[in-house]
């Protein structure tokens, strides 16, 4: 598109160029976090990323804490949906540790994960609303959330981090009445669909402002290691879930949704069609999980060991693989933890071609539909 | 999902104009969800610490991720045991960050969580803003305590108390049953195995309670960690900073450690003493893992009286300072009551000597068959020694005062064990044998005694529960078949040429208003019995045998009851006089003879480095 001067002064190249900040404090950026846009006029020339508003040393501070205190430090790298932290920091010192998790543990954390999702979806329907102007849908996301951080609190005492994993399994078993309250939530949910659809998805505006913004092609993608719905967006079918089932995701049945076109409307679809299927799986885990232990005996945090190796661990979390890499010495403490967030090659550098030649009022509708969260890469 | 575009759509909303607001429920509000009132019954709030059960072991402030807890002495509280300290945590709300993970380590269980919370924090706008700091401080840090106990949150229950994280259940190492092990003077509790022992090494928590039990205040937690890491002989490094006779320490120490262990208070205690002789039994020559480095000699002569663990936990540490040590041994072998006290299914002889070995091995010199006052006159060690270590313990056994005392088949404890240990007792098979008296001795008696084929009884004036003997002896006593008889009183022992009866009384007991043991009263209304008897052997305690000191020194070292008084380095009023073990400890067992060697260790090395 030709840029038209507003008028004559506009020509002037002084004014013509100019560098604009967007973030760290931005109702369109979603974190504590900036990008430095070179403008020319409306249209961005140059994009840097400026890390580090947001650093807090969890990776260094892993270092100096025991193998479970740090299971109250990692819910906190990702604050929409935390529970994949701990699911898969847990899972990686399993491994390591050969505890095997009891069925009954591996479906509570299905559950867990499972709800976390939803909740960040919902989350994100909010991000969708915020950035394009529409200010119900974060009111109802946010409220539908509640719901779920209530059924949280119930289970794990906490509504947001909720410090409920642990290395063999989870910390407190299921309550009672629990699985009734989570179905009637998911009826409710499930109602609410509909509802959503009509307010955002049908919605004129939102398809205009979204529609072809943002286009991402399946090459792009995996060349950018960008995964999660925004690679399923571009048509890639690519789920951990699927392809390299952990927990007990392959006794689950479930689909990968498939919308393909790779562009912001169709990442928005994409995670609303996949809240879908986490509501079929929580229906699932509801009538399959068995009984039995909810956890394994490990030693007590003072002298449990992780034997000495290396091992990557990863779920599929709602903004994609969200993995630690964790290395142990045989001490009681982590040698080393790497944290990849799913966001860090969308948000740290994918983001600076993709926002090149975009116009300043795709950048938030950008940042949300690629579901960017700055603490995860911004450890 | 039909994704048609749809000017109307959105318009829908329009309909919640007309229902009921759904906002953002704030917790309280949550009725309907938890059946509860308030927030979640497992919401982590405000703690609550019960301190009539805390023990201020500080365990929950070393695993607190946000070192949000601070441990701080309490003048207010009662301790909880004979063990627990008055430290009580103390808890700073602007750091912590609420994951209970102190709930989760606390080993009584007293630490827990409320439902209290505030949202957020409105100082109070008539306070003056110099003061407000103070203000925040006083609602921000304080001691938690029994306010919100009746709102509990994030609590441990007692039934899934063993599901939670810490392993209150003990690891034993394998046993002979006792059907098979009455036949034997074999060592009947095996040592652990590698497994067994890491299993157990991890359920330590580190906390160091049981450093300040042992009377010897050994490294406990840093040597049970490095079982935990699969090295015994890192172990024995820190055993032996304070203790060189580790595998006797690790087969029949009296184990105070493990009564003070914070695991036993809700579960059962860590297996401390056995897991000390893994770390001894797993190493075959100690010298060389321990790699202590000996000063070069200093030209200064010091003399040890009676080879037992005060005088070889003395000639150690004091040879390692660089002095010349000389053992003077009235016996033919080392060890004192180690060698002559114990029997062999607890300790057996090559342990015993593997221990001593190691220390002679440094160069100490060992005189045995040397009776000082007998063979060597007493001045002479002080004239020619730089200083003289007396450690000879309590020789002399108290006699029962009863008659028919001096017959045949009348004997005392140690005489007995002396005889056992020497495999010259006498053929007990199908006799009768009384023991009486309830310590460790008289358990090792019976259970010998049995072990020789006798039928036993233990006479004892008060309960088996007041006996001083280790519980667990008196478990594995029963077993065996060693039969009890409670506030039984001897008064007269029958018989012409040797012993035939024994006559006793069942004492009525009267309880102590003080809340200690019991007194038994024997008056004329107490049932009398009388018993066929072949063996009375009387086990009710030793006497110190000084009679080799010269009357002088005698006077002036003085005796505080049966005990020298000596100060924290065993020095007494004579100058150049050392004592240790069993005649100046409070507490007469082989840990506490090791610490008197070793603080004696120190106390001569400070005085001689004084005189030069």
């Amino acid at each position: 598109m030709e840029l038209r001067p507003l008028n004559e002064s506009n020509t002037n190249d002084k004014y013509k160029t100019y560098e604009l900040f967007i973030g760290p404090n931005h109702p369109g950026i979603s974190g504590n976090f900036s990008y430095v846009l070179d403008m020319e006029g409306h249209k961005i020339a140059n994009v840097t990323a400026d890390p580090g508003l947001l650093h807090r040393g969890f990776e260094k501070l892993m270092e100096r804490r025991l193998w479970t205190q740090n299971l109250a430090l990692i819910p906190r790298i990702c604050v929409p949906e935390p529970d994949v932290n701990e699911v898969a920091y847990c899972m990686g010192v399993e491994h390591l540790a050969g505890i095997e998790v009891p069925k009954r543990a591996q479906y509570i954390r299905v559950i867990v994960l499972e709800m976390a999702r939803i909740a960040a979806y919902l989350f994100s329907f909010s991000g969708v609303g915020g950035a394009t102007g529409l200010y119900t849908a974060p009111n109802w996301a946010i409220g539908d959330r509640d719901y779920i951080l209530d059924l949280f609190e119930w289970l794990t005492g906490g509504r947001v981090y909720h410090i409920y994993q642990y290395p063999g399994g989870v910390k407190m078993d299921i309550p009672d009445g629990w699985l009734d309250k989570l179905s009637e939530l998911l009826d409710y949910l499930e109602s609410r669909l509909p509802e959503y659809d009509n307010l955002i998805f049908k919605n004129p505006i939102l398809q205009k402002r979204t529609k072809g913004v943002g286009y991402l092609s399946a090459e792009d993608a995996i060349e950018n290691g960008i995964t999660g719905p925004n690679l399923r967006a571009s048509g890639v079918k690519w789920d951990i879930r699927k392809a390299q089932p952990y927990l007990v995701y392959d006794e689950l049945d479930f689909d990968i949704p498939e919308t393909g076109d790779g562009d912001a409307f169709s990442r928005f679809v994409q995670r609303r069609l996949e809240m879908e299927e986490s509501i079929k799986i929580l229906r699932q885990c509801i009538k399959q999980i068995p009984d039995g232990p909810y956890r394994e005996k490990i030693p007590n945090p003072f002298q449990f060991r992780v034997p000495a190796g290396t091992y990557y661990s990863k779920v599929e979390s709602s903004k994609g693989e969200f993995g630690y890499f964790i290395v142990s010495n045989g001490d009681i403490k982590p040698y080393r933890v790497y944290v990849r967030g799913p966001s860090y090659s969308a948000g740290l550098y994918y983001a600076l071609e993709a926002m090149k030649n975009m116009r300043i009022e795709d950048v938030p509708v950008w940042i949300h539909s690629m579901d960017i969260c700055p603490p995860d890469f911004d450890r | 999902m039909d994704t048609k575009k749809n000017a109307l759509a959105p318009l829908s909303a329009l309909k919640y104009l007309f229902k009921k607001p759904h906002t953002v429920r704030y917790p309280k509000e949550d009725l309907d969800v938890f059946e509860k009132e308030g927030v979640s019954p497992r919401y982590r709030g405000f703690h609550t610490n019960d301190h009539s059960k805390c023990i201020g072991c500080g365990n929950c402030a070393s695993v607190c991720p946000a070192s949000a807890i601070t441990m701080v002495e309490a003048d207010d509280v009662k301790p909880a045991n004979k063990f627990a300290k008055t430290y009580r945590p103390v808890i700073d709300y602007g750091r912590c960050c609420f994951c209970g993970q102190c709930v989760d380590v606390c080993p009584t269980g007293s630490l827990q969580m409320s439902r209290e919370y505030i949202h957020s924090f409105h100082p109070d706008v008539s306070i003056p803003p110099e003061e407000e700091p103070e203000k925040v401080k006083e609602d921000f840090i304080w001691r938690p305590d029994q306010t919100y106990a009746n709102n509990p949150g994030y609590v441990r229950t007692p039934d899934d108390l063993l599901g939670k994280t810490i392993e209150f259940e003990r690891t034993d190492p394998r046993e002979e049953p006792a059907d098979k092990r009455k036949f034997s003077f074999a060592k009947f509790v095996h040592t652990y195995s590698k497994e067994e022992a890491k299993k157990e090494a991890t359920r330590c928590l580190g906390c160091g309670a049981c450093v300040e039990a042992c009377p010897n205040q050994l490294h406990i937690p840093e040597y049970i960690r490095s079982i935990a890491e699969e090295d015994p002989e890192d172990s024995l490094k820190w055993i032996y900073k304070r203790n060189p006779l580790p595998l006797v320490c690790g087969e029949v120490c009296t184990h105070q450690c493990e009564e003070a262990c914070v695991v036993g208070i809700q579960g059962e205690p860590l297996a401390i003493r056995w897991l000390k002789a893994y770390s001894a039994s797993n190493v075959e020559n100690y010298l060389e893992v321990v790699e202590e480095k000996m000063e070069k000699p200093n030209g200064k002569k010091l003399a040890a009286i009676g080879a037992g663990p005060a005088s070889l936990s003395f000639g150690y540490y004091t040879k390692l300072l660089g002095y010349d040590v000389t053992i003077y041994e009235a016996e033919d072998k080392p060890g004192g009551a180690m060698m002559w006290g114990i029997p062999k299914y607890r300790l057996p002889k090559e342990d015993l000597m593997k221990d001593i070995n190691t220390i002679l091995s440094l160069g100490i010199k060992l005189k045995t068959n040397t009776k000082i006052g007998k063979d060597m006159p007493f001045d002479k060690l002080l004239k020619d020694y730089d200083a003289v270590f007396i450690g000879t313990g309590n020789s002399k056994p108290m006699t029962l005062r009863i008659p028919g005392e001096e017959l045949p088949g009348v004997m005392q404890g140690l005489t007995f064990m002396h005889l056992v240990n020497e495999e010259k007792a006498p053929d007990l098979k199908g006799k009768r044998l009384i023991v009486i008296g309830g310590g460790n001795v008289a358990m090792d008696v019976a259970r010998s005694s049995i072990r020789l084929g006798a039928e036993v009884t233990v006479i004892y004036r008060r309960r088996i529960a007041d006996m001083p003997a280790d519980p667990e002896e008196i478990k594995e006593a029963r077993e065996e078949g060693v039969e009890f008889v409670e506030a039984g009183v001897p008064l007269k022992i029958y018989g012409e040429k040797s012993v035939e009866a024994l006559e006793y009384a069942i004492a009525s007991l009267v309880p102590d208003p003080n809340g200690g043991r019991p007194r038994p009263v024997v008056d004329e209304n107490s049932p009398h019995k009388k018993v066929k008897v072949d063996y009375v052997v009387a086990a009710i305690g030793q006497h110190p045998n000084l009679d080799f000191l010269p009357e002088d020194i005698q006077e002036k070292i003085g005796f505080d009851g049966r005990r020298v008084p000596v100060d924290d380095f065993g020095r007494t009023s004579v100058e150049g006089l050392f004592f240790g073990g069993d005649l100046s400890n409070k507490r007469q067992d082989i840990i506490s003879a090791i610490g008197a060697g070793l603080r004696a260790a120190k106390g001569v090395d400070m005085y001689l480095a004084s005189r030069k």
